[in-house]
């Protein structure tokens, strides 16, 4: 157990056994090597069964979003006298801080009902680069120890370097101490990183038909079963417009065109609301590569509007504002 | 039954022969991921795989299905039937857990008074070729818990199981099988040794699955526990995405729907899943499986208990794709074995 | 229309605001100027109504060009829905000229109501642009 565990675990433990919250939602040790899975823990017993490493993967804020948007409509026909509030604990490093930062400027739910246990965060695992360094062989065990990844599969002991293997959105993630928290688990200096739109401007440098033709095959591989969408914290709404049948936004089938119809739509949403967790990219069984294209609307949000997602809760979303003199080079004018 | 002997080139070789005269759906390796898919003009099966991301299902009951086409005339509406005339199709190198899927859904899809013509037509069109896990193709396999087993050959028409690092045992086990028998050249007879050489391996390998869930244990507890409060476990995390459903080789639920664009409309079958919201909710706005404990509960109550009332068979064969595959490391086989333990 | 001995004629929908581009448009047919007959107007109250999915619907359809016109920025009608759109179309233009539509697919513009004379030339221009782009090929749909 590391200091980061230790103290998360105690702050935990504090604010179940104080009834200062009704639920932590943490991450627990999965059932698969190098894995973890959420955990919903509503008893200071339970504690010892959060961790925090550099396998955990999936951006916890989406759960904060469900539980809290649950027991609002659980209130809704309660009297005013008898309602009650409910507090959800979480743990939370850099981009689960700012997704809660987008909830809260969406007024999806008040800061007294979030209680957020920061973590430092130096990246995660990413499955897709651990697959590609194995050829696709499972892996049967692996441990991360310091900057070592040690991996196990039928066919040999492997020792890969943290580096190499973590996701794209870590490597050229700065906010590694969360934007905002009640508590503090610790503190690691900011990374160093990458210019974060490098790959951006590489494939906005190819030409259209190169462009097409990447976007094009990703898309394919689609099953449409919505973990993306499912898992990013911005896509909160009760009901999509993928499920619209009045009108129909997107066809059902897998039809090339609506596949692509649905992503470019889907991500057309995260404008000025991405906060660049990977949570889409690591969640999707066929390895689409969204976020080469979610970093493109990240760069045209700084560029243009000189606004990062879910940083300051002050910021209003880009969309949700406006400027007299925004910049509109794109407007067409006859000659 | 004949039994032939043939050497790992030469296989790699019939595939594309076979690729050469019908429409072959077969493993393919893209990137780190196998994937099965149709072959296309000179592209090359992968054969040296664990098993594939997909499953195989969508040969038979595919993703989307155009049923029928309707246009909208003075004369009222003019509905043309959208069967396809499907060609003969080879399935090649199916795993046994696979393809104990297509006996599953045959049950469901091809039964004496319900026959789903689109599914059975399709079936029928297909000669189907599988191949034995010499090894357990990965950690997670389960197919022994649920009735499976890694030599499986009941449903192939052909199965092939490797002998050494280059030999490979050919079993032609239907008339089916034997009409493909040419296109796999002239083969040396397998002798009584490579016979006993494939026993023994199907027993080491079946030996060598580690993983075991009590899958029949369970359906008393579930035929009685419909409320149990362990239901306010497993569900928290669930996204309610369709990975588990889409990836499953046996689940088989399927949404209508129609796209219409002016005068013109199509039919479209497409699989669905019970994980989402929308799947069970009705027109009225009520749902009656109204969050993800009722829809966790649905998928792991018709995979173990449901089916095994109507049809007498666990509908999980043990691939483990699901549980690899879960974003959130939902594992069914540990959700089993705590049941067990109720 | 028979592509086959006549010339290609491309279809543009143009996505324009009641209260300055259509009475621009209106403008243009009183005055009695030309423009080519590839554009099909579809009225909205404000550039602000316009959701970026009608663009990109119109594009999954078969439309070989999509025009969006509102006010000038100052003028809305609703004061300040064009300055809205405004970061809306910048988003979307870009994003979709990254993921491979041709930038000239795509052509955002204002129009005021006094600007009859400004309609015609743009879609005259928009036209001869989409033409020389060829039909479009990229989002469509086929069954």
């Amino acid at each position: 157990m590391n200091d980061i565990e230790k103290n998360i675990r105690e702050e935990a433990k504090r604010l179940l056994d104080e009834n200062l919250v009704d639920l932590v939602i943490g991450y627990q040790e999965g059932t698969l090597p190098l894995q973890t899975a959420p955990v919903f823990i509503s008893s200071g017993d339970e504690v010892d069964k959060l961790v925090f490493n550099s396998c955990c993967k999936q951006n916890l804020a989406i759960y904060v979003h469900a539980a809290l948007k649950q027991h609002h409509q659980a209130q809704e026909r309660v009297k005013p006298e008898d309602k009650k509030q409910k507090v959800v604990g979480v743990i939370a490093r850099g981009c689960t801080s700012r997704s809660l930062v987008i909830h809260l400027q969406e007024q999806q739910y008040l800061r007294e009902e979030i209680v957020v246990i920061g973590v430092p965060c130096s990246g995660y695992i990413d499955k897709n680069k651990l697959a590609e360094k194995t050829d696709g062989a499972e892996i049967v065990a692996g441990s991360v120890d310091g900057d070592t990844v040690t991996v196990e599969t039928a066919k040999g002991t492997t020792k890969l370097k943290l580096d190499e293997v973590l996701a794209g959105n870590c490597l050229t993630c700065a906010y590694n101490n969360p934007v905002i928290s009640d508590f503090s688990a610790g503190e690691i200096p900011a990374r160093d990183c990458a210019d974060e739109f490098a790959e951006v401007d590489e494939f906005a440098a190819l030409s259209e038909s190169e462009r097409w033709d990447y976007f094009s095959r990703e898309m394919n591989k689609c099953m449409r079963c919505f973990a993306c969408r499912n898992i990013c914290p911005s896509c909160y709404c009760a009901s999509c417009f993928a499920e619209q049948s009045q009108p129909e936004w997107v066809g059902a089938g897998i039809n090339p065109s609506d596949n692509q119809v649905f992503q470019v739509m889907r991500m057309f949403h995260m404008a000025g609301r991405c906060v660049d967790c990977g949570s889409c990219v690591e969640v999707c069984a066929e390895g689409i590569d969204l976020r080469k294209f979610l970093k493109k609307l990240d760069q045209d949000d700084q560029n243009l509007y000189g606004h990062k997602a879910g940083v300051k809760l002050d910021e209003p979303s880009p969309l949700a504002s406006f400027r007299e003199n925004d910049r509109e080079t794109f407007i067409f004018e006859p000659e | 039954m004949e039994a032939k002997l043939i050497k790992k080139d030469a296989l790699a070789e019939v595939v594309k022969r076979i690729a050469g005269q019908k429409l072959v759906y077969a493993p393919v390796k893209d990137g780190s991921r196998v994937n099965f898919k149709y072959l296309d003009q000179g592209e090359s099966a992968f054969l040296d795989y664990g098993n594939s991301t997909n499953a195989p299902k969508n040969i038979f009951f595919p993703q989307t299905e155009t049923m029928m086409r309707y246009t909208r005339t003075d004369k009222g509406n003019k509905l043309v039937s959208a069967q396809e005339n499907i060609d003969e199709m080879v399935l090649f190198g199916v795993r046994p857990c696979d393809l104990r899927s297509f006996k599953l859904l045959d049950m469901v899809f091809d039964q004496e008074k319900y026959s789903d013509p689109y599914y059975v037509k399709r079936r029928q069109q297909t000669t189907i070729v599988a191949m034995a896990c010499r090894q357990p193709p990965s950690s997670i396999c389960f197919c022994t818990s649920v009735g499976g087993h890694p030599y499986l050959s009941d449903g192939a028409d052909i199965l092939i199981s490797e002998l050494d690092d280059n030999e490979f045992l050919v079993e032609f086990l239907s008339s089916k099988g034997e009409s493909l028998a040419k296109l796999f050249g002239s083969l040396d007879d397998a002798t009584d040794t490579s016979m006993a050489r494939k026993n023994e391996l199907s027993e080491a390998s079946a030996a060598a699955i580690k993983s075991t869930i009590p899958a029949t244990e369970i359906k008393p507890w579930l035929d009685e526990n419909f409320d149990h409060p362990y239901w306010d476990t497993i569900h928290q995390s669930c996204l309610a995405c369709g990975t588990c459903s889409y990836l499953c080789p046996t689940c088989h639920c399927f949404d209508i729907k129609d796209e219409v664009t002016g005068d013109d409309g199509l039919r479209l079958r497409t699989w669905d899943s019970c994980m989402y919201s929308i799947y069970s909710k009705e027109t009225s706005g009520h749902n009656p499986r109204p969050g993800q404990k009722q829809r966790w509960r649905q998928r792991l109550m018709h995979k173990f208990k449901y089916f095994v009332d109507n049809f007498n068979a666990i509908s999980c064969v043990g691939c483990g794709r699901c549980v690899a595959n879960c974003p959130v490391n939902t594992d069914i086989r540990k959700v089993v074995s705590d049941i067990a333990k109720l | 229309m028979s592509q086959t001995t006549e010339e290609w004629e491309p279809k543009i929908v143009a996505l324009v605001c009641n209260w300055c581009t259509y009475a621009g448009a209106d403008l243009a047919g009183i005055s009695r100027l030309q423009y080519p007959p590839n554009v099909r107007l579809i009225r909205l109250p404000c550039s602000g109504r316009i959701n970026p999915f009608y663009i990109v619907k119109a594009l999954q359809h078969g439309a070989d060009g999509v025009l969006v016109s509102g006010c000038h920025p100052g003028e809305c009608h609703y004061i300040s829905g064009n300055l809205i759109a405004r970061r809306k179309f910048a988003f979307l233009n870009n994003f979709l000229n990254y993921i491979g539509i041709e930038a000239d697919r795509t052509i955002f513009t204002w129009v005021s109501a006094s600007e009859g004379d400004k309609f015609a030339r743009v879609i005259d221009e928009v036209t001869a642009k989409v033409k020389a782009l060829g039909p479009a090929t990229r989002l469509i749909k086929t069954d």
